[in-house]
């Protein structure tokens, strides 16, 4: 409380941190006449503040024994881990050694080349190699990546130069591995004239 | 796209044409997962570059063939062609 006349003294009192706030600290250190932990305040109350739980003290000994079996659990799963992936117990020294299917994006890769597919025929050449895969790998005889098939056929044999010779290289070999639908058989006659006049020329 | 497996995007491979039997080094942007892509395979290899963006594998196909380096991001998707030559040197070219 402050007086209406003193209002300036008590402006400059806050500024110089003199006023002090009500309300509980929860930063303030217990008081020196403040109950222990657990006691109650009044005879047959509660504690005001419960009884402080030490955790339990651990000896050396437990904790060395504790590493030990946490170690010893780690280099277990590990060899069973690496057994069941059939890796040998040596070092692989070169990273990426290990086959790992991806089928969670197969699904969204099959979507995104059906759109590919009727889509611009920029984004279907830059990333053809992809594309071919996909289809090759996963499509079937799906009629909507065929059709993009088709399309970077055409597209080959209309550049007729190293860039379209590349892709017929790619169309032809899927055609080597798998025999495409009917839909593509009659680009493997022109697309392997293409290739071969690429070869020749070098 | 440079189609004699060069560089375009972020992913290069080191060294194109490859050699059978050899190693090549990928490198593209720290901690990139890139996809091995076979011809015929049906899994995708998956390789995780390091912190430095780079890391090295066995040539996965014999010579004369080929394999795709791609990051397998769809519609424009960053991709290499590496074709592997047999290691007593040729043109290589695609097996038929």
């Amino acid at each position: 409380m402050h007086d209406g006349d003193d209002e300036g003294d008590f402006d400059e009192d806050v500024r110089e941190g003199k006023v002090f706030r009500t309300g509980i600290d929860p930063q303030a250190e217990r008081a020196w006449y403040a109950l222990p932990p657990g006691c109650a305040a009044l005879e047959g109350g509660p504690p005001e503040q419960p009884e402080e739980v030490h955790g339990t003290r651990w000896s050396r000994r437990t904790i060395l024994g504790a590493g030990l079996l946490g170690v010893i659990g780690f280099a277990a799963g590990a060899v069973v881990v690496g057994l069941r992936e059939g890796r040998s117990l040596g070092p692989s020294p070169i990273p990426g050694d290990r086959m790992r299917e991806v089928p969670e994006r197969i699904a969204v890769l099959l979507r995104g080349c059906r759109t590919m597919a009727r889509g611009a025929i920029d984004d279907l050449v830059y990333s053809h190699q992809t594309f071919i895969w996909v289809v090759e790998s996963h499509g079937g005889d799906d009629e909507d990546l065929w059709y993009g098939i088709c399309r970077l056929a055409d597209y080959a044999l209309l550049d007729g130069a190293a860039r379209g010779a590349a892709i017929a290289e790619q169309l032809l070999g899927v055609c080597h591995r798998r025999a495409p639908p009917p839909c593509f058989l009659r680009y493997r006659v022109p697309l392997q004239r293409l290739v071969d006049t690429k070869r020749a020329g070098k | 796209m440079d189609f004699d497996g060069g560089e375009l995007g972020g992913i290069t491979v080191e060294p194109n044409p490859a050699q059978d039997g050899g190693k090549v080094t990928i490198r593209g942007k720290p901690n990139q997962e890139v996809y091995i892509l076979v011809p015929g395979d049906k899994e995708a290899r998956a390789v995780k570059l390091d912190k430095d963006g780079k890391s090295t594998l066995k040539v996965p196909v014999a010579g004369g063939k080929s394999f795709t380096v791609s990051d397998l991001n769809l519609p424009r998707a960053d991709e290499v062609l590496v074709r592997v030559v047999s290691s007593l040197g040729g043109v290589p070219h695609a097996t038929r």
